[in-house]
């Protein structure tokens, strides 16, 4: 396997965890049973098809939603527009996907949007204050007193979860935002760099700062609650 | 064979980081200029690409034997690599952060504006 290390033969890989390139099993609801031909006409259909439309789709929404915007008022501004722009251009689906990941891109570019509406919102870390230091001599120089936690017994705990929610909602928007599209939702860099208007390479440095900023923030919460 | 070869190495230069200026010298020269060998920076270029699945064959042999050798980019990497896995699974199955529900009121208001925006006749 690509991932697995090979440097068990001199057990320098002790502690290192495996690689696990596990999908996001987000709490799946049951796949409701709208395809394009059956949306095509939402808009002149019963109120109550409608409303069924909305119950089925909505959940899936507003966990989209949820973890882009950190504010409720923010969610809940984005989750009428993003059915309100479904039902406007409902005809213009084709079907190439599913509905629910058509909704979920809708309303994915309505967080987009409204963050960076905001006033004052960065575009950019000028100055990285979590990027690393390296000595004269080229060696990395970590702090060797926080190691990692070890992540799955961390989040057995729901404080633990919060506090790891918490984390992430802290991130600068453009930090989260891009955490959030690779690491939670699961999108490819390239798709990732176009969503974002910005090139491949800029999308890269963006994930990796954002990491070791989470990183950062996740060492100052554990600090002293793990003996790893 | 290249497995050897950082074998070779890490027993040369032992575990941790040397206490001797010279050594610490000839360590870094040795990672910037040894074949088949990155240095710290050029290791960091590799950790995200790496979680990611994007490094080539080559590319992981290095990244692995730099791992070998340097202390402080293995705890670097353990740490990036539980920062990745801590964020995936926050938002996973068993997280109880995931909304079960949206709110009714919410609903409502969306079903009230579609009313209104798409009257039937």
């Amino acid at each position: 396997m690509i991932f697995k290390l090979r440097a068990a033969f001199i057990g320098v890989n002790k502690g290192i965890p495996k690689l696990k390139h596990r999908r996001n099993d987000k709490k799946q609801r049951s796949e409701p049973s709208w395809n394009a031909e059956k949306i095509s006409d939402l808009k002149h259909q019963e109120p109550a098809v409608q409303e069924q439309f909305v119950r089925d789709t909505g959940q899936i929404v507003y966990a989209t939603l949820r973890r882009y915007l950190p504010c409720e008022e923010d969610v809940r501004d984005c989750f009428q527009e993003t059915f309100f722009n479904a039902f406007r251009n409902v005809s213009e689906f084709r079907g190439d996907s599913a509905v629910t990941t058509w909704l979920v891109s809708i309303a994915r570019n309505c967080a987009l949007s409204k963050l960076r509406g905001r006033k004052n919102t960065p575009t950019e870390v000028a100055e990285d204050q979590n990027s690393l230091k390296y000595d004269e001599f080229g060696f990395l120089i970590f702090p060797t007193d926080l190691l990692a936690p070890d992540a799955e017994a961390l989040l057995e705990s729901r404080e633990n979860q919060r506090l790891i929610h918490e984390a992430i909602s802290n991130l600068s928007d453009i930090y989260r935002t891009v955490i959030i599209m690779k690491d939670i939702d699961g999108m490819r860099l390239a798709e990732i760099a176009e969503t974002l208007d910005i090139s491949l390479s800029a999308t890269k440095v963006r994930l990796h700062r954002a990491r070791l900023e989470l990183r950062s923030k996740l060492m100052h919460i554990f600090e002293g609650k793990t003996n790893v | 064979m290249y497995d050897l070869y950082i074998s070779g190495l890490a027993k040369l230069r032992g575990s941790g980081r040397p206490k001797s200026r010279l050594k610490q010298k000839f360590g870094g020269n040795l990672l910037q200029y040894g074949p088949g060998l990155i240095t710290c920076r050029q290791f960091d270029g590799f950790v995200a690409d790496y979680v990611d699945g994007n490094l080539t064959d080559r590319q992981l042999r290095v990244f692995e034997g730099h791992m070998v050798l340097c202390p402080m980019c293995r705890i670097h990497f353990r740490t990036y690599l539980a920062t990745f896995e801590m964020s995936q699974q926050a938002f996973g199955s068993s997280s109880s952060f995931v909304p079960d529900s949206v709110p009714e009121d919410l609903t409502l208001a969306v079903l009230d504006a579609i009313g209104e925006a798409h009257p039937r006749h």
